[in-house]
Formats: structure tokens, C-alpha cells, sequence
């Protein structure tokens, strides 16, 4: 199978095909990365759009040395920041309510409803770690690397914001027991 | 699990769990698992934390967002990067290597802004050095009426000053204690070396007295009375200007002469009359206006042998400030305005000093500042991604 780096040196010599290929691969990663840091689905399809397109524009300049994979997660993680300084912070949004609402009717907020709501009790230098590694499943070191930081502090917090949401995520299978079987 | 004692750390348990160690640690730790049952609880709820995490999955990417990046990759023309110089041939030659380019540019920039000054200045010393062999100053005669030029003066034998016309001119600015006696010394120093003051005046109050004075006093014993003058105190400031005016002044007696010559043949003519009245009176005429101009020339020679003969000296002594104990302290009122006002004025000036100083510096510090930010940011970011 071909390497990404292998499709982005091929687009540099002019295989429009090679991009496309990396497209199709990372298309769903892309946006899932956005919509797991949006509120909104259609902003994260367009910010997932920008990301490939200034993929596109920087391709020619871009150098084997790092990883593909990282290089398109740096240019997203640029894009979102830019779109949180716009927004100014509306953009994790608690889902709280959506929670007390479905519990209000005694109704199983969902799995995946629990999980959002543990994930914004968490500090956001600790979410965007452990969203990195679960979600994007980048290593310590390209994590360390997207975010500026040394690998050990990437190292120490991941494993804080585990066991911080090992904690909020008991409460699911305790309190009311009809919630027991979200796994 | 007690952490400061257990063989393994948590955070190195949960990069195993992650596939972050190596192999060979990886696998130390995967026996240690087999044993602690401790470790093993600790996997297992890392791992159940992963798969809670795992439940929530977003929808696969829409259509639409095929769309546009397709038609821009569709606008991206595929022989372009062909005819294009490939990237690779870019990378020939590293980033250090430009950075450490950019760096010697710098430099270049730097020396070849500098050695101009510094030859400008060589040169200049050069000239100057230059200029001074073309005299010969005697070591005998010190003092600076004395120096003759090499070639300079022979032709001048019409006037009654062998040597170069130098009119010297000195400023001497001396602090004293005791502001009457220094008063008195720079009088009888003056009267010793023959001087005579040409103008006086005196101020200020009680407690900082100055005394202003130009002095005249004969050039030869002016560096006498200079070296002297600066004993009465502190010398605050001083300074010694030397003109010289032998071409003006050869000029001047080559025109006496010429016009002295001019009068003894109008005297001649005068005397031999035998044209008619007008005449007579036409040659009169010239006679006095040659004799205004012959006085005239004579003034002003004269002058000038009067300011080479003697050195101007502007002397200036001041009594060195005391403070006075105040019998009759300023009231409170006045003393809380005027502290105010200070505390203004100097508010003022602190402003406008910083606003001076931004003005003065800022454009140089900016400029510093854009040449070094980016090899700084890189190699900050360097050190810190090999602290990493």
C-alpha cells in the first residue's frame, strides 16, 4: 500500500490522483475531528474543506520529514484555533441539558451522550489531549508536536484526563441503574 | 497501588497500554502485568475508559464536502508541477544552511556599513597628520604664538611681526569655595602678567556668586596666567581657540604701502602744478581720499597687531553653591503648591522622556527585533522539540 507521504510526493511531481487518494483517506478523519470540536456540523464540514484545501496549497512546499498525518492534523488544529478565537469559545458546547432532558423522561441519554458530557467537565488542555489520542489516535510524540509540548507533559496529562473521566464517567452506572448498560 | 514504591510507574503502564513503550521495555512490563494484580486493575480500566470513549462516533464526512475540494484539486494544473521545479531539489540545500547565510548577510551588511566610517576616519587623521608636516614646530618655543610656519612669512618683512599672526582667544569656567579670595587671586594674577580686564560684570545671590570677565593680556604670557587662573578652584570647563590672520594682514600692509606710494606721488604732483585749477583740484580730491583710505587700512592694522599682541581670555569664576539654612521656611501651603508643580513638571518630563526615547529608540529595537525573531523562534523551537 502506498505511504501518505509516498501519495504527497507523487501530487508534487503532479499526480492529481495521488491527492485525491489522500483525500479519500483522511476525508472522514477530518471531519470527524471538526465535528468532535464543533457545535455545528455544517462549519465543521467547511473547516474540514479549508483544512484539505490549504493542504492542496501548501503540498508543493511540503517536506518529508514530518508525517503526512501530522502535517494535515497541524493544519486543522491552526484552522480550529482561528475558528475558536472568532467564535470566541462557542464551541465545545455542554450537552447537560440534553442529558437532564433525556433523564427528565427516564429515557437512556445514550452512550455517546454520557461521554460528551464527562468529556466538557474536563479542562480543555486535558480534552484536547485525550480527544487527540482516543479519537485522532496520534502518538505521544505527535501529539507533543501539534500542541507545542514536551512528550512527558503530554505523557502525564493524558493520564490525568483518564482517570479524571474514569471518575465522571462512573456516575452512568450507579446513581439511578437503569443506566447500567450503556457499554 | 502505592506508587513511590511499585516497581512500575502508572503513567509508563498506561504507555504500554498505549503501545508507546519499547519493545524491550514493553515487554518488561507486560510480564510485570502477568504478576501485579494491581497493574493489571489499572489496564483494565484504562482500557475501559477507551471503549466508553469509543461509543461516541460522528457521522461518516457528507457528500458535499467532496464537492468543493474537488474542484479545486480539478484547478490544479497537473503539468504545473511537472514543468515546476520538483520541491525535492529546494531541500538540496538546508534550512541551517540559509539561516547560517542569512546570518553572514547580516554580518556583511554590518562591515560594509562600518569600514567606510572607520577608513573616512583613518583618512581624516591621515589629512591632518599630513597637514602638520608642513610646519615645524620648535621644541624650544612651546607656546603655540611662537609656532612658525616652515615657508610661511619671509615675504612679509613690511610688517613689524616676524612670526605667524595668531589671534588667541581662551574661555576658562572655574568653580571656587571661597568666591572673595579667588576674586582677589585672579586680580593680582592678572596685574603680575600685565593684563587688563575689558569687560567685568557679577551676579547671583548670596550663596552662588558668579563673576563674568573678558581679559586681555599679552599673548606671550598668556599660558602663564591660563595655567594660573586654573589653581583659584575647580576647573569646570575651558577651551582655547587660535585664528590666524598673517594673510589678512599682509594684504592689509602690501595695501598700506601700495596706497602710502600712490599719496607720495599725488603730494609730487601737487607740488610740481602746472595744469590748470580743476585739475589741481581733481589731484586734491584723490589725495584725501587715498589719506581716508590709508587710515582706514592703518585702523585696522593696527587692531589686528592689538588682538595678536593680546590674547582674549573670557573667564568666567563661580562660588560653589552652598546651602543656606533658611531661617524663614517657605508656609506649608506654598510648600504643598510648589511640590505639586515639581510633581508635574516632573511628570511632564518623564512622559515626554519616554516618548523621546520610544521615538529614538523604537525604529532600531524594531528593526533588531525583525532580524532576529525568526532564527530566535526557530531555534527556541528546536531546542524545544529535542527537550521533547
Amino acid at each position: 500500500m502506498t505511504t501518505d507521504e509516498q501519495l504527497v510526493e507523487e501530487f508534487q511531481r503532479g499526480s492529481r490522483e495521488a491527492f485525491a487518494e489522500l483525500f479519500r483517506r483522511y476525508r472522514d478523519k477530518m471531519y470527524g475531528f471538526f465535528r468532535r470540536r464543533t457545535a455545528n456540523p455544517a462549519r465543521a464540514e467547511e473547516l474540514a474543506q479549508e483544512t484539505f484545501l490549504a493542504a492542496l496549497k501548501a503540498a508543493p512546499r511540503f517536506e518529508p520529514r514530518a508525517l503526512v498525518r501530522t502535517w494535515l492534523f497541524g493544519i486543522a488544529m491552526n484552522l480550529l484555533l482561528a475558528d475558536r478565537r472568532k467564535t470566541a469559545g462557542q464551541t465545545f458546547q455542554p450537552v447537560h441539558a440534553e442529558v437532564e432532558a433525556a433523564r427528565a423522561v427516564d429515557r437512556d441519554p445514550g452512550a455517546a451522550l454520557w461521554v460528551r458530557d464527562a468529556l466538557t467537565r474536563l479542562d480543555e488542555e486535558h480534552r484536547e489531549i485525550l480527544l487527540l489520542r482516543e479519537y485522532e489516535q496520534l502518538s505521544y510524540a505527535e501529539i507533543a508536536a501539534l500542541l507545542s509540548l514536551p512528550v512527558n507533559t503530554v505523557r502525564s496529562r493524558l493520564f490525568r484526563a483518564r482517570m479524571a473521566l474514569k471518575d465522571l464517567l462512573v456516575p452512568q452506572r450507579s446513581p439511578r441503574g437503569t443506566n447500567a448498560a450503556v457499554m | 497501588m502505592n506508587h513511590t514504591t511499585h516497581p512500575i510507574e502508572r503513567e509508563e503502564l498506561m504507555a504500554w497500554h498505549d503501545g508507546e513503550l519499547s519493545a524491550e521495555r514493553a515487554a518488561g512490563v507486560a510480564a510485570h502485568v502477568k504478576v501485579c494484580d494491581e497493574c493489571l486493575a489499572l489496564v483494565e480500566e484504562l482500557r475501559r475508559v477507551s471503549a466508553q470513549l469509543a461509543a461516541w462516533q460522528v457521522e461518516p464526512a457528507p457528500a458535499s464536502l467532496d464537492a468543493r475540494v474537488s474542484a479545486a484539486l480539478e484547478q490544479t494544473p497537473q503539468k504545473n508541477a511537472l514543468s515546476s521545479p520538483s520541491p525535492k531539489p529546494r531541500y538540496l540545500i538546508p534550512t541551517w544552511a540559509w539561516q547560517l547565510g542569512g546570518v553572514c548577510a547580516l554580518l556583511l551588511i554590518i562591515v560594509a556599513i562600518s569600514i567606510p566610517n572607520l577608513l573616512r576616519s583613518r583618512m581624516s587623521r591621515n589629512l591632518a597628520s599630513d597637514k602638520n608636516k608642513d610646519f615645524e614646530w620648535p621644541a624650544s618655543t612651546p607656546t603655540a604664538s611662537d609656532r612658525v610656519p616652515k615657508g610661511g612669512r619671509a615675504e612679509s618683512g613690511a610688517s613689524t611681526f616676524s612670526g605667524p599672526m595668531i589671534i588667541r582667544t581662551a574661555t576658562l569656567v572655574v568653580v571656587a569655595k571661597e568666591f572673595d579670595a579667588a576674586r582677589s587671586a585672579f586680580e593680582r594674577l592678572l596685574r603680575q602678567h600685565g593684563g587688563y580686564i575689558a569687560q567685568l560684570s557679577t551676579g547671583g545671590q548670596s550663596s552662588a556668586r558668579t563673576l563674568t570677565a573678558t581679559l586681555r593680556v599679552p599673548a606671550d604670557r598668556m599660558d602663564a596666567l591660563f595655567a594660573e587662573l586654573k589653581k583659584i578652584g575647580r576647573v569646570e570647563g575651558e577651551g582655547q581657540i587660535g585664528e590666524e590672520v598673517t594673510q589678512q594682514y599682509v594684504d592689509l600692509v602690501a595695501r598700506l604701502k601700495n596706497s602710502r606710494v600712490t599719496e607720495q606721488r599725488l603730494a609730487q604732483i601737487l607740488a610740481q602744478r602746472t595744469g590748470k585749477v580743476a585739475d589741481v583740484l581733481e589731484v586734491e580730491r584723490e589725495i584725501a581720499r587715498v589719506r581716508g583710505e590709508i587710515e582706514r587700512m592703518d585702523a585696522q592694522r593696527k587692531t589686528l597687531e592689538n588682538q595678536v599682541a593680546f590674547a582674549s581670555v573670557r573667564f568666567e569664576l563661580r562660588e560653589e553653591y552652598q546651602a543656606q539654612l533658611d531661617v524663614t521656611p517657605p508656609s506649608t501651603a506654598t510648600r504643598l503648591r510648589n511640590a505639586a508643580v515639581e510633581g508635574y513638571k516632573s511628570a511632564t518630563e518623564n512622559a515626554i522622556g519616554l516618548a523621546e526615547f520610544l521615538l529614538n529608540a523604537g525604529p532600531t529595537l524594531l528593526l533588531w527585533g525583525l532580524i532576529f525573531f525568526w532564527p530566535v523562534r526557530t531555534i527556541w523551537r528546536r531546542l524545544r522539540r529535542a527537550a521533547a
